[in-house]
């Protein structure tokens, strides 16, 4: 039931933009949906769209791997396309049956928004994809820790995040058992009103909150038998080093951004 | 404070698991999050609060709606964590997350994909009232009661 859920995304190649440092790509990443924002026509989208493609090309990733990530997704895009097809006036009548009434300015709007939302998609999932999730906390932590010195904290943000990563696929497994175990016993997670269905869960969910509460409790245990204390004066096994190459695509990213937004 | 940075990135973990368990129905404009039933641990532990913006974040990297979705939903749960620890003693505290969530997630929704904001608005505020009156407060209760008894859930 679970195994169709890839966490974390991540796939491993040896590329160009797998190589790129964590801080810079997701840099990178929000200057892209920042101008995603500021296109003003779809000749905009376009030229966005090419430059996806490139950067799929030199992840050495295949473009169906990363269309198959819209799949999730596919609903929400549709939905928003037809209520804007079916309720955003203006323009000339395309389409009139009954009670539907299609108009230029609906059709426009709904491709609009339906094409953006696509591609915003895709740029966030070529981060995923290409960013182990150790390595993106890690670029989170570094482009946080200047907010350390208003006692911001970067370290233990991060340490949370890397806990939470680790832990999923262990919860979820646990998760499963228990479902098993509760319908053995005749709960019933299928029937009845939203309300009931959501509180038929709660005999999935107080052993699984145990559980993670007990993890926890072991978990600190561990930490602490090792001399863990926090951020301060621990070291790194890899340090993030900027190379040419990560400022070399942040010139070209900001470019492409200016360039499509000046079109 | 290891033990709470643990138990912050267990709590992280267990709202992503919540929410990718019951994915088709834990994004969008019309969703049903049962994982917000945890948005109100922060009234028994502060650091639910910092693992709830975790949890949310990582679930919306996980659930494809793009960067809007990942930092515009990740800071209003953080400001609403932390108003249900502000008012954790009344019933604010169980209001926070239904109202600032329906009213703030409906707002950038409505701009991403331009959905009318009254219909977004209403259906998150309706969703996060059933998982947070139907699940949230009982869990509180139960927890209150073992909280004691238990030493790991101290």
């Amino acid at each position: 039931m679970f195994k169709n859920i890839t966490i974390g995304q991540y796939i491993a190649r040896e590329s160009t933009v797998h190589e790129l440092d964590p801080r810079m790509k997701i840099i990178i990443t929000l200057i892209l949906i920042v101008g995603l924002f500021l296109i003003g026509s779809f000749w905009g989208f376009l030229f966005m769209a090419a430059y996806i493609m490139f950067l799929i090309y030199f992840s050495r990733l295949s473009l169906p791997l990363l269309v198959r990530g819209l799949k999730p997704v596919i609903f929400i895009i549709l939905f928003t396309l037809f209520i804007h097809i079916l309720f955003t006036r203006g323009g000339e009548v395309l389409l009139e049956w009954r009670f539907i009434r299609v108009e230029e300015g609906g059709l426009f709007t709904g491709l609009f928004m339906a094409t953006r939302i696509a591609l915003l998609i895709l740029f966030t999932s070529l981060l995923t994809l290409t960013t182990s999730p150790i390595q993106l906390t890690d670029g989170l932590e570094t482009l946080m820790s200047p907010l350390k010195v208003v006692k911001f904290p970067a370290h233990e943000l991060a340490m949370m995040m890397t806990i939470a990563l680790r832990f999923i696929p262990t919860l979820l497994e646990e998760a499963e058992k228990i479902l098993k175990a509760q319908k053995a016993r005749g709960a019933d997670f299928e029937s009845g009103n939203l309300l009931r269905r959501a509180q038929n869960l709660i005999p999935l969910l107080v052993p699984l909150f145990l559980s993670a509460f007990r993890r926890a409790d072991d978990l600190a245990a561990a930490l602490e038998a090792r001399c863990y204390r926090g951020g301060v004066g621990r070291t790194r096994m890899k340090e993030l080093v900027l190379k040419r190459s990560d400022w070399l695509a942040l010139v070209i990213s900001l470019l492409v951004v200016v360039g499509v937004i000046l079109i | 404070m290891t033990q709470r940075i643990a138990r912050a990135g267990l709590i992280a973990a267990l709202y992503i698991s919540i929410t990718l368990l019951l994915h088709p129905i834990s994004f969008g404009p019309i969703q049903l999050r049962v994982s917000e039933a945890l948005t109100v641990l922060p009234i028994l532990y502060i650091e639910a609060v910092p693992a709830i913006f975790i949890g949310v974040l990582i679930s919306n990297i996980f659930g494809g709606l793009g960067m809007v979705d990942i930092l515009g939903g990740s800071l209003v749960s953080l400001v609403a964590a932390f108003c249900t620890y502000l008012l954790r003693r009344n019933i604010g505290a169980y209001l926070s997350p239904v109202l600032l969530n329906g009213f703030l997630i409906s707002l950038y929704l409505y701009h991403l994909f331009g959905l009318p904001y009254w219909f977004t608005a209403l259906s998150i505020t309706i969703s996060q009232a059933i998982v947070i009156f139907g699940i949230g407060y009982p869990l509180i209760s139960f927890l209150k009661n073992k909280k004691e008894k238990w030493p790991f859930l101290k």
